[in-house]
């Protein structure tokens, strides 16, 4: 991409038209040029908005002006075009499953959020699509190899360590004192400054833009739960009756109780938590999170690994023996295979992504149900351990589809204004309640719109952000993928019964301790104590 | 060629004026030089200069990580840390082992297979081309497909299991031995077809009229067989296992697909530890230093290959 250079001694009657114009809309003119240039956008706004979709009931609440956070990118975007600094096209890699949130109009009569940005700025978005696995090795030949294909990158937040680290990211920070995102609102935005800082910065500073919220969130058939036959059962078999589990003990009882048996939709098997390679980590580090109260750290404050302490063993060795009730060849499901468990009444709880229950619980169009779960399924709180009355629930946010601007693109803060328009609350509310796609909610405000509710359903308005007050981060700092990759690996062999748990998580901490020795100069340790700054420290009673 | 002297009378003095360049003309070996010349340093760009930086990476910790280019590695020199690190680690040397056994039971299999069936196909039978062209399917159809295929015929849900009455709590691809032994049927499966055609080609260039005279001399099948048709296709046997092996140790594409190397690391092949190194964890200096280092093993070895042959033919 390249601007316009001037040829000859001064600019053309065209140019200055064009230029004079935009420079119009982007001055104290801006609302009457704007309505003067384009006069379809003042249909469908409501007083007072200048911009947002329109074509549908409750269009209005993601609707804006430049007041808002989505206006004021609007607005940039208009200045940078005056001043030719904008591009025509922004390209974007991003997850295959989520393109449908951005290019899918939603609901009925709406444009798609793509559509929007396009006639508001006349800036094309080119998405390219890549498996969400993979993608982050894309990401990293494009960083070493490439020359600039994309402006964004898309990958999970975990790997933004790794990006910052290797200089393939934008700090936007200086951008977002100019423009001002609404993404730490108090009403709107995270439900915390520390959430904010988790989500959006590294370092210190802001690289990130979350289009995401996965935080692993328990849901469960509460249809089988609430069957007087499995009450009885479970009464008879454990001596306790069968309620929505508050510890992994409960969790690990109900999983054992499960398994093998057929409640008239063929033999189930209780544990549906992720345990294969990459996905499971989510579950091991969740379990790890909740051993010591009110957190059990990943690292001590000096940055030394804790997994070989009796406490991670612990956990090991419940995370191995958990396995024993998995359903069969659960050690190759990636989060699709897990979902269509769930949806099959083959398991009957698990903790996973939130998207669980927008594409399974519901009717399609054509009145039939989207799976065998429609209207069983119910969400609960996190569960931890409990330590005298009080429950340390602990969930853990792993993965989640995160935006960086390449630093190879020529107009960052043009692709810098795209995604604060993107990631506002308003087109991301908006945007989450899209069923085209992954991208979850976690602002507030998301929470409180009903189209997300009715996508993501009115049991889960409440457990959601519940969920992520009390989540952990994984790991995301530089080393990420190698630190993962060496836990995984250790937590494999001790599953498929090749190392103990002992041995497994000997040999996890001393690769652990290789790779942080090397990261050191990268500064690791000091990524490490600011992560630990952001874990909660909320616990409930017992 | 060798150089022709010209008498100092035949000179002319154009030639004279012409110097170098004229002597260039004349001289065979000088004027080869310079035809090559180009192709050379096109080489020596192409080769070498990899070389020295997959050299001096080696020696490095540099990885993408470290926000500086490559370049600048020197910044975080290691010395042999690399070398020595992958002479103790047990991944790497469990990846190789790994592909050295998948490669020293499939490849054994696809010959014995291939033999057989090139032995039932050498001579005409009513519908012969209809399962020729069946036989060949396999090898036609992408790995990363037939990966798949074989993930999905080994669930623990599986028609294999199905057909075999196997429990589906059976697990093929995430058991320790199994998931192996999967990986290897499915290779098997795909490369049989071409064993099977290398030698069926090489079976068919067996002289008739020795195999005729051998019969009328009263040999059996089997004599003939061993005496006569495998000696004739010595070499093309050679070249159907060197090729298979030489593939079968890039193997990638069916595991990837199936197993992911795993469970754990229990099917990682040396391809897939060394695409894990790269792209997954971004070890690339390390991946250099096992680059480098498998190359001069692999030179040695062709060049104590080479040297043996060259003392054999004399």
């Amino acid at each position: 991409m390249k601007t316009d250079t001037k040829k000859g001694f001064g600019p053309s009657r065209r140019e200055f038209l064009k230029t004079s114009t935009a420079a119009m809309a982007a001055s104290g003119m801006g609302g009457l040029s704007a309505f003067v240039a384009s006069p379809a956008f003042a249909n469908g706004f409501a007083p007072g908005m200048t911009g947002g979709p329109t074509g549908f009931e409750g269009a209005e609440r993601f609707q804006y002006n430049n007041t808002m956070s989505e206006g004021r990118a609007i607005e940039g975007i208009k200045a940078l075009q005056a001043a030719g600094k904008a591009p025509k096209k922004i390209s974007m890699l991003l997850t295959d499953g989520a393109i449908g949130q951005i290019t899918k109009p939603f609901p009925d009569g709406a444009p798609s959020a793509k559509e929007v940005w396009e006639k508001e700025t006349g800036i094309e978005i080119d998405i390219i699509g890549a498996p969400a696995e993979d993608i982050f090795k894309k990401v990293m030949q494009d960083v070493t190899t490439g020359d600039g294909t994309f402006d964004i990158y898309t990958g999970p937040w975990n790997s933004t360590g790794d990006l910052v680290s290797s200089g393939g990211a934008v700090n936007c920070s200086d951008f977002v004192a100019k423009y001002q995102p609404d993404w730490g609102d108090s009403e709107r935005g995270t439900p915390t400054p520390e959430m904010e800082q988790l989500l959006y910065t590294y370092a210190g500073d802001y690289y990130s833009f979350s289009l995401d919220g996965d935080f692993q969130t328990w849901f469960y058939l509460k249809g089988i739960y609430e069957r007087e036959d499995v009450q009885e059962a479970f009464m008879k078999e454990t001596g306790h009756a069968l309620t929505t589990p508050n510890t992994w003990e409960e969790v690990d009882r109900i999983s054992e109780f499960f398994t093998g048996k057929d409640f008239g939709h063929g033999t189930m098997y209780g544990n549906g938590n992720l345990m294969s390679p990459f996905w499971g980590l989510a579950t091991f580090y969740a379990r790890f999170a909740s051993m010591d109260f009110p957190n059990y750290h990943f690292f001590d404050e000096d940055g030394n690994p804790n997994l070989n302490s009796d406490l991670g063993i612990q956990c090991a060795e419940e995370h191995v023996r958990s396995f024993e009730w998995c359903p069969p060849d659960a050690l190759t499901f990636t989060w699709a295979e897990a979902y269509a468990a769930m949806w099959n009444l083959q398991i009957p709880h698990t903790a996973i992504y939130t998207n669980l229950v927008k594409f399974g619980d519901g009717y399609n169009p054509d009145g039939t149900a989207k799976s065998k779960a429609t209207g069983m399924i119910g969400s609960h709180l996190p569960v931890g351990r409990q330590f005298g009355d009080q429950i340390n629930r602990r969930s853990v946010l792993y993965y989640h589809i995160t935006a960086w601007i390449s630093s190879k693109s020529d107009y960052p803060e043009a692709v810098y204004l795209f995604l604060q328009w993107l990631s506002s609350t308003r087109t991301y509310t908006w945007m989450a309640g899209n069923p085209g796609g992954y991208f979850d909610p976690m602002q507030q405000a998301n929470f409180k719109e009903p189209l997300v509710a009715s996508t993501y359903h009115d049991y889960a308005m409440e457990t959601i952000p519940a969920t992520i007050a009390r989540s952990v981060p994984s790991i995301n700092f530089a080393g990420q993928t190698a630190l993962d990759n060496a836990l995984d690996e250790e937590i494999q062999a001790a599953i498929t019964g090749q190392k103990t748990a002992r041995e497994a998580m000997d040999a996890a901490q001393k690769k652990w301790e290789r790779i942080i020795k090397r990261q050191k100069r990268n500064g690791i340790v000091e990524a490490i104590q600011a992560s630990r700054k952001t874990w909660p420290t909320i616990v409930d009673p017992a | 060629m060798t150089d022709i002297p010209t008498p100092a009378s035949q000179t002319t003095q154009s030639e004279k004026r012409k110097g170098y360049w004229a002597t260039v003309a004349r001289d065979g070996q000088k004027m080869g030089f310079w035809f090559i010349l180009p192709t050379m340093l096109l080489l020596l760009f192409i080769v070498v200069f990899p070389l020295l930086m997959q050299l001096y990476l080696s020696v490095t910790w540099w990885t993408p990580l470290e926000g500086i280019p490559w370049y600048r590695a020197w910044e975080v020199f290691s010395w042999g840390e690399n070398y020595w690190f992958l002479l103790t680690d047990p991944r790497l040397w469990g990846a190789l082992w790994r592909t050295v056994v998948i490669m020293g039971i499939a490849v054994p299999i696809q010959f014995f297979l291939g033999m057989a069936l090139a032995y039932l196909f050498v001579d005409k039978f009513p519908g012969r081309k209809i399962f020729y062209s069946i036989m060949l399917t396999p090898m036609m159809v992408v790995p990363a497909v037939v990966g798949l295929m074989f993930f999905l015929l080994f669930q623990g849900t599986g028609p294999v299991n199905d057909h075999l009455g196997l429990p589906a709590d059976f697990s093929w691809l995430t058991d320790v031995n199994r998931a192996m032994i999967s990986v290897i049927i499915a290779d098997i499966w795909q490369w049989t077809p071409l064993m099977f055609l290398i030698l069926l080609a090489g079976m068919l260039g067996v002289p008739s009229d020795q195999l005729l005279a051998a019969r009328l001399l009263g040999g059996s099948n089997w004599q003939n067989f061993l005496k006569i048709v495998l000696p004739r296709m010595k070499t093309v046997i050679i070249i159907a296992l060197v090729l298979r092996a030489v593939e079968c140790f890039k193997i990638f594409d069916l595991i990837f697909i199936m197993t992911k190397g795993g469970p754990g690391v229990q099917t990682e092949t040396i391809s897939l530890f060394l695409y894990k190194q790269t792209f997954g964890e971004l070890e690339w200096a390390y991946v250099a230093a096992i680059g480098l280092t498998i190359l001069f093993v692999l030179s040695v070895i062709a060049a104590k290959g080479l040297s043996y042959m060259a003392k054999k033919n004399g």
